[in-house]
C-alpha cells in the first residue's frame, strides 16, 4: 500500500476516539522535537485511541509524512490556511446579509486596539462553533464590510485601506475554515491542543461544541515566536511614510501590530478555554501567565526519555573522549547552524584534528542549508566539518565527543537529555530551560553537577572555548558526563512524564 | 423686587442727569445735577447688575462690583449698554464644559521621541544603550531594539550585540533576527556576485570583483564579523580589491583596498593604495584620515598632526575629526 493510499484511509476511517490532538505544522509531517514528543505521547499511550486535526500553512509544504501512523490513531483531518485565501468567484445567489452582531463581535474581539471581554470571546466562539457564521458572511456580506470599514474608520493608521481590507479577510477567513473543519471532525472526549495559535482556536470551537475539557500544551511560546516573526516580517506592507520616518520610533505600522495582537488575541482566548495548561519548564509557565493564562490552571510537565532503550547506549561508547563536535538537528535558521560553523573555526585551528558533524534533514530550508555548505568551504573547513544528514540519533550521539546546540530559540530540548544518557556532555546556547537543564534547576538538581556549558546565543568564541575546555580537560569531561547521567535518570524519564499525561486524561476523560 | 428698586432709581437718576445736560449748566450746576445723579445712577445699576452675576464673578470685593461701576460712570450710557449686552451673555452662556477637563497620559516609554522631532537630524542615539543595560520591562527593551531600524548599520549593530546577551529570551530573539537579517541581505548579495563571476560570459569582471570587495568588507566594517571570521572575510575582500584593480585601476577600489589592508594591519600595502587613490584623483582630504591612522597604527606620532591639518577647517571642527583635532593639533 502506497502512503498515499494510507493517508486516505486514515482520513476517511472517521472512528471516534479518546483524544483528539489539535496539532500545527508538527507531527507527522515534520521531524523535531514538538513532533517527536508527540509520537512518545501516541505510542506511549497504546490504549488511548487518538484522533488528529492537522493545520498547515502551505498544502505543497507538507508533503511527506515523517512518522508511521501507529494504530491508535483513529482518524486524520487535515486543513491548510492558505487554502482559505483561495477565494471562489462571487456568484449572484451567494450574496449573504451576515450577522451584524457576529461580524461586530469578531472584529470586537480580534481586531478592535483595546483588550476584549471574555463575554465578546464566549459570543464570537458560539458564531463560529454552531456554523451561523459562514464563508460567506465574512467574506461577502455587508455586514461584514460595514465592520470592517468602521474598524479602519475609527481605529487604523495606516493610510492604505486596501491593505488593511486584504489583512483583514487574510486573518479572518483561516477562522473560519478551521471552524468548518472541526465541525467534521468525529467526536471525541477530550481536546488537547499542542500549542496556541490556529490549533488552540480549534480547541476553544471544538470545545464549544463538544462540551468536553481541553487540555493545552505548550512547548514553545506560540505568541512569543509569532510576535518576532512578524516583527521582521517583510511581507507586511509598509506605509511609505513609515520607511521615510527617521525618528526612533519604535511603532511598526498598523498592519503589523494587527497581525501581533490578532494572535495574542487568539492566545488569550485559548489560555481562557484551556484548564490545565501546561508547560515544559517554568520559565515557560511564568511567560503564559503574563499573557493571560490563570496561574491556578498552570503546571509543569517536563519531557522525559525512555531511560530503558537510551541507557544501555553508553556500552557502545569507544574508549576515551571522541574528537567529534556534533550539531544535532534540522538545518534550519533558529537552530544557528552558521554559529556552529565558526566555533569549528576556532576548534580546529586550536585542535586540529577534530571534527564537526552536522546531523540532520537538509531539505527544510534547501537555501539556507547551502548558505551554510558555502560557509564551510569559504571557512576552509571542508576537511573538519561534515553534513550527515538524518541520522539515529541512537546510533550518532555516542560516537560523539561533545554535542552542541546553538538554538536561539528551545523549550526544552529532548536531544538533551538523549546525549546524556548516550553519555555525551552538552555546550548549549543559553535559551529556554537549557541553562536549568544543564546547571539544575533546584538546590538538589544543582548538586548533581553541570553536566556540560552553558554560553550565550550566537557567540562562536564563546561556544569554542566551551568546548575546548570539556575537550580537553577528561576529569572535567568525565564529571559532565556523570551529572548528565545522574540527571536525566533521577529527573527526566518518559515514564513520569507519562504517567502524568496519563493521570491528566483520565482525570480530564472521567475514566479511561 | 429690590433688583426692580435699583435698577428704575437708576433710570431715573441716570434721565435727570441727561435732562439737565441739555440745560446747560455751569460746572458748579454741572457738578450738582449732572455728574452727581450719574454717579448715584451708576452705583444703583453697579448694586444691581452685580447681584446678578454668576457667584464665582462676585468676588473679590470690592473690585467686581467697582469695575462694573467705572464702566458705567466713565463711560456714559455706552458703558451701561456695554456691560449689559456683552458682559452678561458671555458671563451666562459660556461654552459647554465638559466634566474631565484632564486627559490621562501614560509615561511614555524609554526610547520615546515625539514624532516632530522627525526634523532634527541631532539626536543622540547613544541612550538606548543605555535602555537595553537599565530598563527593567522587557517590552522597553524591545522597543530600543525597534528603534534601531531606522539607525544606519554601523551604529545599530553594537546595539544589536549587547542586545543578544538580554536575560529575556524575546529580546534576544529580535535582536538575532534583526542582526541575521542585515547579514543574509550581505551574504545574498556577495552570492550573486560569485554566481556572476561563475558565468563565463560575465561582462566587466573588474566591477563584479568591486562589488564582492565592497560586500565583504561591508560585513567587517558592520561588525557582523569577529574573531577568524573576521580575518576570513576581510582576506576575501582584499582578494577581491585586487583582482578587481589588476583588471581596471579605479582609485575609489584603491581607497578601498587601502582601507582594507589597514583593517588587516598591512600598513605598507595600505599605503601604497591610499597613494594610488590619491594619484587616481581622490581629493587629498578624503584619505588623510586613514594615512593619519596607518601613521598612529606605526607609531609615527609626528606624522598625525601634520596629516589632520591637511583636512579643511570645516571637516575639524564638527565629529567625528573635532576631537582629534583638539587633542593633536
Amino acid at each position: 500500500m502506497t502512503v498515499q493510499q494510507k493517508n486516505a484511509q486514515l482520513i476517511t476511517h472517521g472512528g471516534h476516539a479518546d483524544v483528539c490532538l489539535l496539532l500545527e505544522g508538527t507531527w507527522p509531517y515534520v521531524r523535531g522535537g514538538v513532533s517527536s514528543w508527540i509520537n512518545q505521547i501516541i505510542l506511549g499511550l497504546p490504549d488511548v485511541t487518538f484522533s488528529i486535526l492537522f493545520i498547515g500553512g502551505q498544502r505543497e509544504a507538507y508533503t511527506k509524512r515523517h512518522y508511521e501512523i501507529p494504530t491508535n490513531v483513529v482518524h486524520i483531518e487535515e486543513v491548510f490556511v492558505e487554502d482559505a485565501w483561495h477565494f471562489a468567484p462571487r456568484t449572484e445567489q451567494e450574496a449573504s446579509e451576515g450577522s451584524v452582531r457576529d461580524l461586530q463581535n469578531m472584529y470586537r474581539y480580534f481586531h478592535h486596539p483595546q483588550k476584549p471581554d471574555e463575554i465578546t470571546g464566549e459570543a464570537v466562539l458560539g458564531s463560529l462553533a454552531s456554523g451561523q457564521l459562514t464563508m460567506q458572511d465574512v467574506l461577502r456580506s455587508r455586514a461584514s464590510w460595514e465592520a470592517i470599514t468602521e474598524g479602519y474608520l475609527n481605529h487604523c493608521s495606516d493610510p492604505s485601506f486596501i491593505n488593511y481590507f486584504w489583512t483583514m479577510r487574510t486573518m479572518q477567513s483561516p477562522m473560519v475554515m478551521i471552524a468548518e473543519a472541526a465541525a467534521r471532525m468525529p467526536r471525541a472526549r477530550l481536546l488537547h491542543a499542542i500549542s496556541t495559535g490556529y490549533a488552540g482556536l480549534a480547541g476553544c470551537i471544538l470545545k464549544r461544541r463538544w462540551q468536553c475539557k481541553f487540555i493545552l500544551s505548550e512547548h514553545g511560546i506560540y505568541t512569543k515566536e509569532r510576535k518576532i516573526d512578524l516583527a521582521q516580517a517583510s511581507w507586511i506592507a509598509e506605509n511609505a511614510d513609515e520607511a521615510l520616518n527617521s525618528s526612533l520610533d519604535p511603532t511598526s505600522g498598523y498592519i503589523r501590530s494587527m497581525w501581533i495582537r490578532f494572535f495574542e488575541r487568539i492566545g488569550l482566548m485559548v489560555y481562557r478555554n484551556a484548564n490545565p495548561i501546561i508547560a515544559l519548564y517554568d520559565g515557560n509557565r511564568q511567560r503564559q501567565i503574563i499573557d493571560g493564562a490563570a496561574p491556578d490552571r498552570t503546571r509543569v510537565i517536563p519531557n522525559g526519555i525512555d531511560l530503558p532503550r537510551w541507557n544501555p547506549l553508553r556500552e557502545s561508547r569507544p574508549q576515551g573522549i571522541a574528537p567529534v563536535v556534533g550539531l544535532i538537528g534540522r538545518v534550519v535558521p533558529i537552530k544557528d547552524v552558521k554559529t556552529f560553523i565558526r566555533a569549528m573555526r576556532t576548534i580546529v585551528t586550536q585542535m586540529p584534528d577534530t571534527e564537526g558533524w552536522i546531523i540532520g534533514p537538509e531539505d527544510e530550508d534547501a537555501e539556507y542549508a547551502s548558505e551554510c555548505h558555502s560557509l564551510v568551504s569559504s571557512m576552509g573547513l571542508e576537511n573538519n566539518v561534515r553534513f550527515l544528514g538524518f541520522q539515529k540519533a541512537d546510533e550518532i550521539l555516542p560516537r560523539l565527543g561533545v554535542m552542541v546546540l546553538t538554538s536561539i530559540s528551545e523549550a526544552q530540548p529532548l536531544v538533551i537529555l538523549e546525549a546524556w544518557c548516550a553519555g555525551t556532555p552538552v555546550v548549549s546556547s543559553d535559551v529556554g530551560s537549557c541553562r536549568e537543564l544543564i546547571e539544575g534547576g533546584t538546590a538538589e538538581d544543582r548538586d548533581l553537577g553541570q553536566a556540560g556549558e552553558v554560553v550565550a546565543i550566537a557567540d562562536p568564541q564563546a561556544t569554542a572555548n566551551a568546548v575546548l575546555r570539556l575537550l580537553g580537560d577528561p576529569e572535567r569531561w568525565q564529571a559532565a558526563q556523570a551529572a548528565g547521567v545522574a540527571r536525566a535518570n533521577r529527573y527526566y524519564g518518559e515514564a513520569l512524564m507519562l504517567e502524568r499525561y496519563r493521570k491528566l486524561y483520565s482525570s480530564s476523560m472521567g475514566t479511561l | 423686587m429690590i433688583n426692580k428698586l435699583l435698577f428704575s432709581g437708576a433710570l431715573i437718576f441716570e434721565s435727570l442727569s441727561w435732562a439737565m445736560i441739555f440745560r446747560e449748566p455751569t460746572l458748579l450746576e454741572g457738578m450738582l445735577y449732572v455728574v452727581l445723579p450719574h454717579a448715584v445712577a451708576c452705583v444703583l445699576l453697579a448694586i444691581a447688575v452685580w447681584m446678578f452675576l454668576p457667584t464665582r464673578y462676585k468676588a473679590p470685593l470690592p473690585w467686581a462690583p467697582l469695575f462694573l461701576f467705572s464702566i458705567a460712570f466713565f463711560i456714559p450710557l455706552l458703558g451701561i449698554v456695554g456691560v449689559i449686552f456683552s458682559v452678561f451673555p458671555a458671563l451666562y452662556l459660556q461654552r459647554k464644559r465638559y466634566a474631565q477637563v484632564w486627559q490621562n497620559i501614560g509615561v511614555p516609554g524609554l526610547p520615546f521621541r515625539p514624532l516632530e522631532r522627525r526634523h532634527s537630524p541631532m539626536f543622540q542615539d547613544g541612550g538606548l544603550q543605555d535602555v537595553l543595560y537599565l530598563a527593567t520591562d522587557p517590552e522597553r527593551r524591545l522597543n530600543a531594539l525597534l528603534a534601531t531600524r531606522r539607525m544606519p548599520s554601523h551604529e545599530s549593530v553594537p546595539i544589536l550585540k549587547l542586545a543578544l546577551r538580554d536575560p529575556a529570551d524575546d529580546v534576544r530573539l529580535l535582536a538575532y533576527s534583526m542582526l541575521d537579517q542585515k547579514e543574509s541581505g550581505i551574504n545574498h548579495r556577495i552570492e550573486r556576485l560569485l554566481e556572476r563571476l561563475g558565468q563565463d560570459d560575465g561582462a566587466e569582471p573588474e566591477a563584479t570583483h568591486a562589488g564582492l570587495a565592497r560586500w565583504y568588507w561591508e560585513l567587517a566594517y558592520l561588525g557582523l564579523a569577529q574573531g577568524s571570521v573576521l580575518d576570513h572575510v576581510l582576506g576575501q575582500a582584499r582578494k577581491h580589491a585586487e583582482q578587481s584593480l589588476a583588471l581596471e585601476s579605479n582609485p575609489e577600489v584603491h581607497l578601498l583596498a587601502g582601507r582594507i589592508a589597514l583593517e588587516q594591519g598591512d600598513l605598507s600595502a595600505a599605503r601604497s593604495f591610499f597613494k594610488q587613490a590619491q594619484n587616481g584623483g581622490i581629493r587629498y582630504e578624503k584619505i588623510a584620515p586613514f594615512l593619519a591612522e596607518a601613521a598612529f597604527a606605526a607609531g609615527q606620532y609626528d606624522e598625525v598632526p601634520h596629516l589632520l591639518s591637511k583636512l579643511p577647517e570645516h571637516a575639524l571642527s564638527r565629529p567625528p575629526f573635532a576631537a582629534l583635532a583638539r587633542y593633536w593639533l
